[in-house]
């Protein structure tokens, strides 16, 4: 008899014998009825996690690319950091750490220490037990940045325990989403043009204006409006056109913009206002054809509600980032689902960035868009086995490897490794 | 050079020679893990092979206290994979009413499923562009098909869908019984097996008729035997006119109820918003809700304090989960269905433990009622009075197959 500390992968491995199939009978009666009926099922390993813990890589010298970021900071820039929680049986759940906007509400950079105290020695599957921020004892602090670090590690790791991306528990709807190409700030009318040519000969069949930021935060609608023509006329007429002004216009620009992006069949307005300016939105949404969508500012699950009840969207938009990872943002997805909104989520970043939107969004039946970063290979690393690119038809197609199913190069990632943190 | 429909099984239990390079070419991702000594599960093929029918015989059994005699006559779906993965749910003509019907489910099924992969769910139920309504049939696909994907990895579907509980506090819910007495006894008999808390589905008179001052009646006596402590739910099944509902709504409010269930018929949209900001007992509704796409309309209006749902009427388990998320980004609670039969039990249960918007676990009265020869498993309550929940996987209440076959009629294909 092999005992009670025998683990299940002892037991499956001895042969069967009738007092090993006693034992598994008790242990686990399930698996021995499966077994008795010739079926072998997937042997979870232990998911207990052991360990979290950053990994920092070098600075790193790159170059902006030809239709890059207008205001990137020249020359180095600091190096990546990626969260990692492990479990007993080695299984490694990651997500990007980052300071996003250079913002204490959107940076995730403390967690490590918050990571630390919460999760060795819990389950990864307890997953949204150990994120969920619906008690109000938790919520009255605004939604925790690092849950959603911590419920993407584990979403990673539930999959590779089973051999599984992501998407597929979270129940695949389709295999590969469209994409369209999602420019960076860009400077002048001809960049955009040039930027458009240049995804249509990648083979992008749809295209997101970031309009040109103008110094010190100002901006310039009348310039967006020559954009906003020069792309539909590089486009032509066929060519989905998005456009995304992140919030910078006042109420009389966006209605002035938003009239032209009817009259030129723009399929998005996204952040035509300030987030917080419902009254402006509602008008907006009235007034105009051309869809508006927002969500990417909303901190928390909680607080898309008077956006749906007062009409101030068309189109809902999450970043699992601030709402609590791959968990909440599908609560927002099946949300607008249930108002029969579509959802377009924001896809911006990182591969990882990529991925934990992309697994949502092949789990939604209410989502047209799989947003990539321009140029088309921005996101590529060298630590990084996997690239984000487009099919022929101008899909991206769901990653086939477990979890968020874009692999580490480990090899890489430890020689460009500066420090661990634990 | 193995040929390239070598399964994943035969190449992992090849030794790790040159073999391995073949292996990484045709799972890269699975090859990485192995290399860095993990172990992840190997998925069967999920591929469904078959889908079929079991009728069980007719049954007869006695009326529980109070109750109707009971006359069965049950239906299980099947859903099989080419590795030999069987997902179940239950078939039946709920209410005799052909909106809640899933009994043309094999002809539907047999159509839709035989050779895709069980892991592609949702596609195959999602009805978010459907003209014709919510299909039944595709609940009972939805459900039998999270059933195989737990089987595959092994873990009860709660799991998957994301585990926030263990165990959900249950509340006991009454038959239709039919005089005071039969509830202050049931109330006591309740108590005695260990929950906390009681819902009264309150007496029909000849006709369907109801007698809301007999109801009201009945609301007392068991708030007084179940003493000031027992949480107390209240359910009309939507029989009430909008006057009757606010008078039971009233003496509900002074008897310090927690909800106030399908009130007035699910269509009277204008009383149920009336209702909802006139009393304090929680109006919760949603049972007679036909599609995941209908319930907007009740939180625009504040027709609803707290949502319910029947996985059967929006899609199965994943239509549920997208009602309760819903629920949950209004900050509202949800409280499924969670009536009838151990695989309806099931469904619903998977849902609330992996809500964090949900208090309650709805047992059949009395408890017991939903055990069956052919299951190996029986649901009941912890000493707490909360039910833990199931570790076997998929839906976790496992077929005993030999009862099961003992008590076939025929098995249709």
């Amino acid at each position: 008899m092999s005992g009670k500390k025998g683990s299940r992968r002892d037991f499956l491995g001895a042969a069967a014998a009738a007092p090993a199939w006693g034992a598994v009978a008790l242990a686990d009666p399930g698996r021995a009825a499966a077994q008795a009926a010739g079926l072998r099922r997937s042997d979870l390993p232990d998911l207990t996690i052991k360990q979290v813990k950053v990994v920092v890589l070098k600075a790193e010298q790159r170059r902006t690319p030809a239709n890059g970021e207008a205001n990137a900071p020249p020359g180095g820039r600091p190096g990546e950091k990626f969260a990692a929680i492990v479990t007993n049986s080695g299984i490694e759940g990651n997500y990007v750490l980052t300071d996003r906007y250079f913002h204490p509400n959107w940076s995730n950079l403390g967690w490590l220490d918050y990571a630390k105290a919460a999760l060795p020695g819990k389950s990864a599957l307890d997953l949204p037990a150990l994120t969920s921020q619906w008690r109000p004892s938790l919520r009255r602090y605004g939604q925790l940045s690092y849950a959603a670090a911590v419920d993407n590690c584990c979403w990673d790791i539930l999959g590779k325990a089973v051999g599984l991306p992501v998407y597929r528990m979270l129940g695949a709807y389709r295999e590969r989403v469209r994409a369209y190409a999602s420019s960076q700030h860009l400077r002048t009318v001809e960049d955009f043009v040039a930027d458009v040519k240049h995804a249509m000969s990648d083979g992008f069949t749809a295209y997101k204006i970031h309009p040109p930021a103008g110094p010190g935060g100002t901006h310039d609608y009348k310039l967006d409006m020559d954009v906003i023509q020069a792309v539909r006329q590089t486009g032509g007429d066929d060519m989905p056109l998005m456009y995304d002004p992140v919030g910078a216009l006042t109420r009389d620009e966006a209605m002035k913009v938003g009239r032209l992006l009817d009259q030129l069949r723009y399929v998005s307005f996204e952040d035509a206002l300030p987030t917080k300016d419902i009254d402006g939105l509602v008008e907006l949404a009235a007034a105009l054809d051309v869809p508006v969508t927002m969500g990417e500012f909303l901190p928390s699950i909680y607080d898309y509600v008077p956006y749906i009840l007062r009409g101030a969207l068309d189109e809902v938009r999450f970043i699992v980032d601030n709402v609590g990872g791959i968990t909440s943002g599908m609560k927002v997805a099946r949300m607008a689902e249930c108002f029969n909104m579509m959802c377009q989520p924001h896809n911006w970043g990182t591969t990882l960035d990529h991925a934990v939107h992309f697994h949502c969004e092949l789990a939604m039946p209410n989502n047209v868009w799989f947003e990539m970063t321009q140029p088309m290979g921005i996101t590529d690393r060298p630590y990084f086995k996997d690239k984000i690119r487009i099919d022929k038809d101008g899909y991206v197609p769901a990653p086939v490897k477990p979890g968020l199913g874009y692999e580490f190069d480990r090899g890489v990632l430890d020689n460009m490794t500066l420090r661990v943190e634990s | 050079m193995p040929e390239p429909n070598l399964s994943r099984r035969k190449l992992l239990s090849a030794t790790a020679g040159a073999l391995t390079a073949f292996s990484a070419a045709g799972d890269p991702g699975r090859a990485a893990a192995q290399a860095v000594g993990i172990q992840s599960g190997d998925l069967p093929d999920l591929t469904i092979k078959e889908v079929k029918v079991y009728v069980l015989k007719p049954e007869e059994a006695p009326a529980p206290a109070g109750g109707n005699p009971i006359r069965r006559s049950e239906q299980y779906c099947s859903i099989v994979t080419n590795s030999g993965i069987e997902g179940n749910y239950v078939l039946s003509n709920r209410y005799s009413h052909s909106n809640w019907s899933n009994l043309g489910w094999l002809a539907y099924a047999k159509r839709a499923l035989a050779g895709k992969n069980a892991l592609r769910l949702p596609e195959f139920t999602n009805q978010f562009h459907s003209a014709v309504g919510q299909l039944s049939y595709a609940s009972a696909m939805n459900n039998c098909l999270w059933d195989i994907l737990g089987k595959a990895v092994n873990l009860p579907v709660y799991r998957i869908l994301g585990a926030y509980r263990e165990r959900v506090r249950a509340y006991a819910s009454s038959q239709h019984l039919r005089t005071v007495e039969d509830f202050v006894a049931d109330v006591k008999h309740a108590r005695s097996q260990g929950f906390t808390a009681y819902k009264i589905h309150p007496p029909w008179l000849a006709g369907n008729e109801v007698n809301y001052k007999l109801d009201i009646e009945v609301a007392k006596a068991v708030r007084k035997t179940g003493g000031d402590d027992m949480a107390l739910l209240f359910d009309r099944v939507g029989a009430y006119t909008r006057l009757e509902a606010m008078k039971v709504g009233r003496a509900l409010d002074e008897l310090d109820y927690v909800s106030f269930e399908d009130c007035l018929p699910t269509d009277d949209l204008e009383g149920l918003a009336e209702l909802v900001k006139a009393l304090d007992v929680p109006i919760t509704m949603g049972e007679f809700i036909l599609s995941p796409y209908d319930y907007a309309k009740y939180i625009r209006y504040g027709a609803l304090d707290e949502v319910r749902f029947i996985v059967d009427n929006l899609g199965g388990i994943t239509g549920g989960m997208k009602v309760a998320q819903l629920a949950e980004c209004f900050g509202m609670l949800c409280q499924p269905h969670n009536w009838g039969n151990l695989l309806d039990h099931a469904v619903h249960f998977h849902c609330e433990l992996a809500m964090p918007n949900n208090v309650w676990f709805e047992m059949t009265q009395p408890m017991g009622i939903t055990d069956r020869p052919y299951f190996k498993d029986q649901l009941r309550i912890d000493q707490d009075g909360y039910v833990p929940a199931p570790r076997k996987p998929g839906l976790g209440y496992e077929f005993d197959y030999n009862a099961l076959h003992n008590m076939l009629d025929r098995v249709e294909t």
